[in-house]
């Protein structure tokens, strides 16, 4: 996306703060531990970015980019953080990248004040080229010790637009102080803000000032003492939480020229799409589909005829096994037997769909271990994949994804990551996916006491995100969900599971067991789609709960009492709900006539808890733990 | 159009095909297999291979292993490259040629950099089953081996393969084949021409985690030169002494070590110190100087960095940081020997006594001690001087000596060696809120986790946490340590004090108490049945001591007192006892014992392990006033 038209030439670089290469104070060198995270095995010292973009008419777009990096090392446990790899475009399709003016250098001191620096010898700097187009310049800093401090900087140029990217302030160490400062030339319209999980630790400042001729807008974003990041369970990619500086080039105003839409605009991305030429079909009848959906069966319902779209085009269409949000062929070229990708492969879906009458669209989202879409200010490279959202007649949204080895297309967990898109002429939509996909369970379990046994069945109703729940499973058919249930229990005597994938039904029966000889007996009630609530285990969190989609359980339990047995105890009905009423949690149990009866309902309706939330929601999950494992107690009375 | 739409959907219909015996369960079907190597010498040799493959599965991981190609950049070309692909009606879907194929660096999530490299293509999810015939030429300049494994992964079946060798007759080649008939040999125009097929290879289907492992099962036919080439240099793999004596000359410039690190090293030590005080003060002196850096490039994957680099830079690949800590010990005059090894948590029996080859993928440093001998492992910052974890126990290690190389076997441990041992107070109060005093003691391969030793604090207690039964609790207190258990052998002590709401149940008025406290008595999941042996590898105990000072008011109301359990596989057993002031105590152990184990015994096993669950999912019912 080269700017060639533009004919003026700006340039002008920043100095946020001055960091000299080389230059470390006494502090730092007799630092000893990180001030705001003292377990830290290393801290980023300082981190200072500086970029400006120019243009002019012979060389075109120049984004120059440079970067000097600090760490301090306090013992082995972060030595890997001295070996560096740093990515470098080499291919010819966005322009062209070179990096240069890379130094580096080991300092250590050892009373304090004078510093030996051992610098990174230049026939110990590696390329690897990791792909066609891109490769990693790599070293690794020599003489690293406990309480070393290393240094590197480095310069990348480009003619790429797309090499203006985030400025990540967040990684796996903490991070003492990040800085960057970026001019962007006043007459492309940027949008800059501020996202993840430390967001309001870092100021942002804003001026314009005319050089050259030309008006520029400067930003710099400073930010100091945010915490290190890891990846824990029920959380999402560190790239999803990672405190950054976004800056995105929303569009160009040259004057007398139009202006240019290049990205950060909802409204402007949604009229982009629709005008992309393998998305024109949108809307349009074509007599190839028209006649490829007259194969397809209508069903008993609108599901049922979604199903069959989607079964049909699972079946024949070619699916080369690629993620994306482009489509790489033309809808007719799919219907040509040619290798589609998942973009493509979901446009096809759409377009059946459309013949059909359904209300399908594209949705515009992101795979969960990639970039979470900015509400407000999109940029292109953080959507990853295409997926096919439709409008029930009860005007509900169904989402699908033409590739999604389920059947049925139903969407996985790893499709959901918060936010899409809904492309629609004229006005598109932002959906929340994750307030929108539910998985639900109901499970119902029958006990019953004969010939001195206890017999346990289950019968477990599941919508096809449910089924995650009672496995923890991936992608799962039948005979595999199957499978995982009965190993999830040791005393399983048989499963068997039925039904479509959005409405699967297990009914398991487990062994029995053997109670003839006891006085006391004590029956753990079976309750299926509980979280794992060994996520809750470890006291410290450092990243936020990120559940893919809400969930509510159902589990009723019927225990029929024979004569000759009296109830001791059972569990003791309770409702529970925290503070902000997100997660409830309801146990009634009652006997009348000899029949137990337990109704479970358990509902989490937020998805997103930050690390500060996790004590006091650990706390709660315990106690809902503590809380279903309750027993029941009989008595025997009589021989 | 209709015409068309209806080819659409409709012309990719499965055609099903008769299933052979064999290939029952199969993923994969290789229906033909041909390869040839010709050796024109020791730095030159040719490769033709071809195969037809049928892929049943929807997994993507079969057909894509097909289409993987890994080379090493400056030693292997690949020159010709092709793939089609049919349906099974057999019309052509796909045509591939070298160019088509992705050329990326592979990555061993070690290293820094390496040579490593692969050509690869991404197959479309064609719909099953469809048939790959793929043709690959390509170039070798040095080669240690000329193997064959004509099956690398489980779920894929064999009809028909052959390896044919072509050597010059001078070439002199040592052969071990697994699951492969005997050679056919014959010599000709001054070449020496040897062959091997297989037919009709059943599938692999491990499905358990104790069964036989793949390099077990796997047909392979292994030729390695008497005599081999690499860069400027020429090795033997005559016997074990000559490949080592290639190894140590490769190392012999490079021990030598500058005058100041020599004088530094000299000041560490002195005579009035025993021979283990100087080896793990020298060894911690290592540690402490360098760190694990792994560079791969060209003869680099075998010669390591001099002393001298190592001392200067501070890092290092494994053979870098034994070499650099032999060059250490020699300083001090203490003889150690470079030992090369086939490092993994599983021990994959690769290298043999009558086998000459290089099976080997890690560094150590093996040292002389009185009659006995330690490891050093150099790529670890906080391992303890001398001890040994399953990543190099019990398997046999090539030791490294100028003229005398030989194999040795590494040091095992039983179960009386890998422990651990808990003992813990458990308060419990009415209203089941219980509170643990505990003190860990874990040996041999349960105490590897030293690597923790640097972490952050918050880390620790988080993974201490997970090593722990007794529900979601807090801690109060934990500290763990390094604790001397004799000559170069270490235990790790854990102490501490845990409170937690949730791991005692309270219903009407009574507790529920788990026996299941602090160590799971855990074992692999259990498949209906399995096809292979089985066996234990490694043999551990574990015992847990409870003392559990219970509420006032409240008395035992159900529990079998003591429970023993029997095996071959192990034993259990469970005790508990109730003193004057009604308090119990309640000793659980169980061991692991090691063996090998047949088919037929599997179902012994699994109700040994039922029983054993059963024992241990128990609860000792307290019942308390009304």
């Amino acid at each position: 996306m080269r700017l060639t038209f533009l004919f003026l030439l700006i340039s002008l670089s920043l100095q946020a703060q001055k960091i000299k290469f080389g230059k470390v104070s006494a502090d730092d060198l007799k630092l000893e531990a990180c001030s705001f995270e003292p377990d830290a095995g290393a801290v980023v010292l300082s981190d200072v970015g500086n970029a400006y973009l120019t243009f002019s008419p012979t060389v075109g777009a120049q984004y120059v980019y440079s970067r000097h990096v600090r760490i301090k090392i306090f013992n082995s446990s972060a030595y890997d953080e001295a070996d560096i790899s740093i990515p470098v475009y080499v291919g010819d399709v966005d322009g062209y990248y070179s990096l240069d003016q890379l130094k580096a250098h080991t300092l250590i001191s050892t009373n304090g004040k004078d510093v030996e620096k051992i610098p990174v010898e230049k026939n110990q700097i590696f390329e690897e080229y990791t792909t066609e187009r891109w490769k990693n310049i790599k070293f690794a800093f020599p003489a690293v010790d406990d309480n070393c401090i290393i240094e590197y900087k480095y310069r990348i140029v480009s003619s790429s637009l797309l090499a203006v990217s985030n400025w990540q302030m967040q990684g796996n160490i903490p991070t003492r102080y990040s800085t960057f400062s970026c001019e962007i030339p006043n007459f492309i319209n940027s949008q800059v803000n501020i996202t993840g999980q430390s967001a309001s630790l870092v100021k942002m400042t804003e001026s314009t000032q005319t050089r050259s001729d030309v008006l520029m807008n400067s930003y710099t974003f400073e930010a100091e003492n945010i915490p290190g990041l890891t990846y824990e369970k029920y959380g999402t990619s560190l790239r999803n939480f990672a405190t950054q500086a976004r800056i995105v080039l929303m569009s160009v105003s040259v004057p007398g020229q139009t202006t240019r839409f290049l990205d950060g605009n909802y409204d402007e991305m949604n009229e982009q799409w629709l005008r992309y030429e393998r998305m024109s079909i949108l809307g349009k009848k074509k007599g190839f589909l028209e006649d490829a959906a007259a194969t397809i069966p209508d069903g008993d319902s609108e599901l049922e005829t979604i199903h069959n779209v989607v079964s049909a085009l699972q079946k024949n269409a070619l699916y080369n096994d690629i993620i994306d949000v482009y489509p790489n062929l033309y809808v007719r070229e799919i219907f040509n037997g040619k290798p589609a990708n998942s973009a493509a492969m979901n446009m096809a879906l759409i377009m059946l769909l459309q013949h059909k009458g359904i209300d399908a669209q594209p949705l515009l989202t992101s795979t969960r271990d990639f970039f979470r879409p900015h509400p407000v200010y999109p940029s292109s490279s953080e959507f990853n994949q295409l997926l096919t959202v439709i409008t029930l007649a009860n005007g509900k949204h169904y989402f699908v994804n033409a590739v999604s080895p389920l059947n049925n297309g139903d969407i996985r967990p790893e499709d959901i990551n918060k936010l899409g898109w809904k492309l629609a002429d004229p006005r598109g939509e932002l959906i929340d996916l994750e307030k929108e996909v539910k998985a639900s369970i109901f499970a119902k379990t029958t006990y019953t006491l004969e010939d001195g046994a206890i017999n346990c069945s289950s019968e477990v109703t599941t919508n096809h995100l449910g089924v995650h729940l009672v496995t923890d499973g991936a992608t799962i058919d039948q005979a595999k969900f199957a499978e995982q249930l009965k190993s999830s229990f040791d005393n399983v005597e048989s499963v068997e599971v039925d039904g479509p994938s959005n409405r699967t039904k297990a009914t398991i029966t487990f062994a029995k067991e053997n109670v003839a000889d006891k006085q006391t007996i004590y029956i753990d009630p079976l309750y299926f789609g509980l979280l794992d609530f060994d996520v809750f285990k470890p006291e410290f969190r450092a990243s936020p709960i990120d559940f893919p989609y809400q969930n509510s359980i159902v589990n009723t339990i019927e225990f029929m009492v024979p004569d000759g047995y009296k109830i001791e105890s059972l569990p003791e009905s309770v409702q529970l709900m925290n503070p902000d009423k997100t997660v409830k949690c309801t146990l009634m149990a009652s006997a009348a006539e000899n029949k137990i009866s337990i109704n479970l309902r358990m509902k989490i309706s937020k998805n997103f808890f930050l690390p500060l939330e996790y004590a006091d929601l650990r706390s709660f999950m315990n106690h809902i733990d503590g809380k279903l494992k309750e027993k029941i107690v009989l008595i025997k009375t009589a021989e | 159009m209709i015409k068309q739409v209806i080819a659409f959907l409709f012309i990719l219909s499965t055609a099903v095909q008769p299933i052979c015996a064999q290939e029952l369960g199969a993923h994969v079907v290789i229906k033909q297999m041909t390869n040839e190597v010709e050796i024109i010498s020791s730095k030159e040799s040719h490769q033709r291979e071809s195969y037809t493959v049928e892929i049943r599965s929807n997994e993507h991981k079969y057909a894509n292993y097909f289409l993987y190609f890994p080379y090493s950049e400056g030693n292997n070309k690949i020159n010709k490259l092709t793939c089609r692909v049919y349906d099974a009606n057999g019309r052509e879907l796909l045509r591939l040629k070298k160019k088509d194929f992705q050329d990326n660096a592979r990555y061993d999530n070690i290293s820094l950099i390496t040579d490593a490299r692969a050509l690869y293509y991404h197959i479309p999810k064609y719909r099953t089953p469809y048939t790959m015939e793929i043709s690959v030429e390509s170039t070798q300049k040095y080669a240690m081996n000329y193997s064959w494994y004509p099956v690398v992964m489980e779920k894929c079946a064999l009809q028909n393969a052959s390896y044919t060798l072509i050597a010059p007759a001078d070439m002199k080649m040592n052969i071990s084949t697994q699951h492969v008939a005997q050679a056919t040999a014959k010599q000709e125009n001054g070449t020496q021409l040897f062959q091997w097929s297989i037919k009709d290879f059943d599938a692999i289907q491990r499905r358990f985690a104790l069964e036989t492992k793949m390099t077990s099962l796997l047909p392979f036919v292994r030729v390695v030169p008497d005599k081999f080439q690499y860069d400027d240099t020429e090795g033997a793999f005559s016997s074990w002494a000559s490949f080592g004596q290639w190894i140590y000359a490769l190392g012999s410039d490079s021990r030598e070590l500058p005058a100041d690190a020599q004088n530094e090293i000299r000041d560490l030590v002195d005579d009035t110190m025993s021979l283990e005080d100087k080896i793990c003060t020298l060894y911690s002196y290592m540690q402490d100087r360098t760190r694990y850096v792994s560079i791969q490039l060209g003869i680099g994957g075998w010669k390591p960095f001099t002393a001298a680099f190592v001392h200067e830079k501070q890092y290092g690949d494994c053979k870098a940081l034994s070499n650099y800590m032999q060059a250490i010990l020699a300083v001090a005059d203490i003889p150690s020997y470079y030992t090369i090894i086939s490092a993994g948590a599983e021990n994959d029996g690769s290298t043999t006594r009558d086998f000459p080859n290089n099976s080997f993928n890690h560094a150590v440093l093996l040292v002389p001690v009185d009659q006995d001998t330690i490891l050093l492992e150099c790529t670890s910052q906080t391992s303890p001087c001398g001890f040994q974890s399953r990543f190099t126990d019990n398997r046999l290690a090539l030791m490294i000596d100028d003229g005398h190389s030989k194999l040795i076997k590494t040091r095992g441990f039983d179960e009386a060696q890998n422990f651990r041992r808990d003992s813990a107070v458990l308060q419990i109060d009415a209203e089941g809120s219980a509170n643990i005093e505990l003190k860990r003691l874990s040996s041999g391969i349960l105490a590897d986790n030293f690597h923790l030793m640097d972490a952050a604090e918050k880390e620790k207690v988080n993974r201490f946490s997970q090593s722990v039964t007794f529900g979601q609790f807090d801690t109060e207190s934990y500290e763990s340590k390094i604790c001397p258990a004799g000559a170069f052998d270490v235990d790790m002590e854990e102490t501490a004090i845990i409170s937690s709401q949730n791991f005692i149940t309270k219903s009407g008025n009574r507790l529920f108490v788990p026996l299941q406290a602090l160590q799971e008595i855990a074992f692999p999941e259990l498949p209906d049945s399995i096809r292979h042996s089985f066996s234990i590898d490694r043999g551990f105990s574990q015992q847990i001591a409870l003392s559990v000072k219970i509420p006032a008011g409240y008395q035992v109301e159900n529990i079998e007192l003591e429970k023993n359990i029997e095996s071959r596989f192990g034993e259990y057993s469970r005790t508990v006892e109730t003193n004057s002031n009604g308090n119990l105590h309640i000793n659980r152990s169980y061991t692991a014992k090691k063996g090998m184990f047949d088919v037929q015994d599997y179902t012994d096993y699994k109700s040994f392990t039922r029983d054993v669950k059963i024992a241990e999912g128990e609860n000792i019912v307290l019942i308390g006033p009304q």
